[in-house]
């Protein structure tokens, strides 16, 4: 093992070709998951933005915020039920927002419950934006956005990271929010005594879980958390099942192109090999040697493609869905190294069959 | 050509890898290119199969048809001005529909004046009247089939689907056009009477569209008119798609080609001595460079052709999970486009080929 690191010292040249296809396929690998992760976290803000809170909906919304409609008047059955702390009203719109000539798609929230991302519920009038906006339209706090069809001027009066919702969200209080929405779509308006949904926070020392049982205890209603809703979310689910097999097949082609290139490298040192074999070294010394090779090959090609990755998607249009995220690089990262250590080993039957006979010529 | 092959045949190991890992990376182009026409057509279908040749929206729609509103009554101040045949409103919104097995899906409905611009232009049926509708399906959904009844909207209004129209699906979503007063119902108790979503029109006739559109912005308030094809290219979520999936599509070109061009480049270098050795015995330039480039066509060839055939297959039995609408003309381009990035790939092995002198055979270490 310690001849094959050494060779991968003294002779980097000899493993460039494979260590560049296999940064190239690293920087797709974190691109493919980078497009996954920038969907998925692009299309869930407004649910995620109730992180450690319950989302009560309708018995027939099936999970779906779009779906579901409660009276407001349900607001007092649920303040009254035992672990509930606060209670606030929930309801989306899409529509359109921005200053002076410029407008983008936006999903106006109508909020009544602050959160460890939301602040409180701004003045009637005031909006919190999401930075998103910020970054594709030049809006700043204090600047007034106009929102909707009849351009509903209102002012930024905070802004939130990461909480967009298919496009940049803006986040207003029940009754400014329902005042714009009354005027935002041609068809299809929430009646005037309803909401989508209520988020409820649990009293210290109550469970999510137990709290849900309480609340959908009768049937009357659903309650979930933000993990059962984003996974309620049909295209959330259908796009990642779809991502996660265009990554599977990618790291096959990681292993045909490991495999390929150490068969070839193998091939080329049948000699060598036979050598050490004559002079003592153990099938189990070369196998070792080879899958060092191919692991070190890779890991220096995850830093590197990962490095590019960040660079090549630093420099995308920021209204483009992309996200590293950690976590994806790290399984990345795990994927490749396993990947290439098996494509190593598909030379394991050629240096078995290698006779230190060979040496001889 | 003999020797291309035999080498090929002796050592088809190898060249199985490389046609594998090609096989499975235009797999991955064309898989990408079906489900980008997929999602790009049902997000289209509704107005680019509309019978309209002009469409208005409110101006702070951002050409959104989901959030455009454009008052009632400006439907009769867009027929006025010169050169409009006939307009008509649209009402476009999203909802729920129940399947006759019970199965509950997003549905868009688009309530139209049967036979008015805004119409489908192709409707395998009859026109939708009260209780009925044309339905179209999205691309990754079928719809719902002609003489089913689907239950739809909160209320769960039962409709008939009475007609078929053909690749007109918005929102990508499985799509219902019902007269305009109907769709009013189906959406919701709330919608009002006095707005529509967005205006089609038809020009008269010699009236250029794009003139017309023009004319039609200046001329009414409050009104922001496109031809067809640029309200098409305009709508919410066609130009992320169409850039997102052309990243992906460079960076799997860029992947093909260096992954072909690495494997010959060594080949060439593993088999320096036997080349020499060819050139030292007579053989031209030529026949030693045509084998290289002979074998970069079968392998590459047929790889693509074998991830051709692979996705051709997916789409047929998984059409709902991949979209089904890669088109021939699609996938024989990108075949031919691995094709040649394989042979330029190749240039680097055949530099070194043609640097090979016959005269090398006959120095110190010349075979090696």
């Amino acid at each position: 093992m310690r001849v094959a690191v050494r060779e991968l010292w003294r002779r980097p040249g000899r493993f460039t070709p494979v260590g560049g296809a296999l940064v190239l396929l690293v920087l797709l690998l974190l691109v493919l998951g980078g497009f996954l992760d920038g969907l998925t976290l692009s299309q869930t803000g407004s649910y995620r933005a109730q992180a450690g809170h319950l989302l009560v909906l309708s018995a027939d919304a099936d999970l779906r915020l779009d779906r579901s409609r409660l009276p407001t008047s349900a607001a007092q059955w649920l303040a009254d039920l035992e672990g509930v702390a606060a209670i606030g009203g929930l309801a989306t719109v899409p529509t359109t927002a921005g200053t002076g000539e410029q407008v983008e798609d936006a999903v106006l929230v109508g909020y009544g419950l602050d959160t460890t991302v939301l602040p409180a519920p701004p003045a009637d009038g005031d909006v919190v934006v999401d930075r998103q906006l910020a970054r594709v339209a030049d809006v700043a706090v204090g600047d007034v956005v106009a929102v909707g069809p009849e351009g509903r001027e209102l002012t930024v009066s905070a802004f939130v990271d990461d909480v967009s919702q298919g496009a940049p969200t803006l986040w207003t209080s029940l009754p400014t929010w329902r005042e714009v929405a009354s005027s935002a779509a041609a068809a299809g308006p929430l009646p005037a005594d309803a909401v989508e949904a209520f988020v409820v926070a649990p009293t210290a020392g109550i469970g999510l879980s137990t709290l849900e049982s309480t609340i959908e205890d009768g049937g009357r209603v659903q309650a979930a958390t933000v993990d059962e809703l984003v996974g309620a979310l049909d295209v959330v689910q259908q796009q990642a099942a779809t991502f996660r097999g265009i990554i599977a097949v990618t790291l096959v082609v990681t292993f045909l192109v490991v495999a390929l290139f150490f068969a070839l490298l193998t091939l080329e040192r049948v000699r060598v090999h036979a050598v050490l074999k004559a002079m003592g070294a153990r099938t189990l010394d070369l196998v070792a040697g080879v899958a060092a090779q191919a692991v070190v090959v890779a890991a220096v090609a995850v830093l590197l493609g990962g490095g590019l990755a960040v660079a090549f998607t630093a420099v995308l249009p920021p209204d483009l869905p992309v996200r590293l995220v950690a976590g994806r690089g790290l399984v990345v990262a795990a994927g490749t190294l396993v990947t290439a250590l098996a494509g190593g080993l598909f030379t394991l039957r050629r240096l078995l069959r290698i006779d230190p006979a060979q040496a001889l010529g | 050509m003999f020797l291309a092959v035999r080498e090929i045949v002796r050592n088809r190991t190898r060249f199985a890898l490389l046609s594998g890992a090609v096989g499975l990376l235009v797999v991955l182009l064309l898989f990408f290119q079906s489900v980008a026409s997929a999602l790009t057509g049902a997000l289209t279908g509704a107005l680019a199969n509309q019978d309209a040749e002009v469409v208005v929206y409110g101006a702070r729609a951002r050409q959104n048809p989901l959030a455009s509103v454009v008052p009632a009554q400006t439907v009769d101040a867009l027929t006025a001005v010169r050169g409009v045949a006939e307009a008509a409103g649209v009402v476009q919104g999203a909802t729920t529909a129940v399947r006759p097995d019970g199965t509950e899906v997003d549905v868009v409905v688009v309530g139209i004046e049967p036979g008015a611009p805004g119409t489908p232009r192709a409707i395998d049926g009859a026109l939708p009247t009260a209780g009925t509708a044309a339905a179209s399906g999205s691309g990754f959904d079928p719809g719902f089939p002609v003489g089913s009844t689907v239950e739809v909207g909160r209320d769960r209004t039962p409709v008939e689907v009475t007609g078929h129209a053909v690749d007109a699906s918005a929102s990508s979503s499985p799509t219902l056009y019902v007269p305009r007063a109907e769709a009013s119902r189906l959406l919701g108790g709330a919608s009002r009477t006095d707005v529509v979503s967005w205006v089609a029109v038809r020009p008269a006739e010699g009236v250029e569209p794009a003139v017309l559109a023009t004319r039609l912005t200046d001329a009414v308030d409050g009104v922001q008119a496109l031809p067809r094809a640029a309200a098409v290219e305009a709508l919410p979520g066609v130009d992320t798609i169409t850039r997102s999936f052309g990243i992906l599509y460079a960076l799997l070109y860029v992947v093909v080609t260096i992954v072909t061009g690495v494997f010959f480049l060594i080949l060439t270098v593993q088999k320096r001595d036997a080349l020499v050795l060819l050139r030292a015995v007579g053989a031209r330039r030529r026949d030693v460079v045509t084998p290289v480039l002979l074998q970069v066509v079968l392998v590459v060839g047929l790889g693509a052709l074998g991830g051709s055939a692979v996705t051709a297959g997916l789409l047929r039995v998984a059409p709902e999970t991949f979209g089904g609408s890669l088109s021939p003309a699609t996938a024989s381009t990108s075949t031919a486009v691995v094709l040649a990035l394989g042979l330029v790939s190749a240039t680097a092995a055949v530099r070194r080929v043609l640097a090979i002198e016959p005269a090398e055979a006959t120095m110190s270490g010349g075979l090696g």
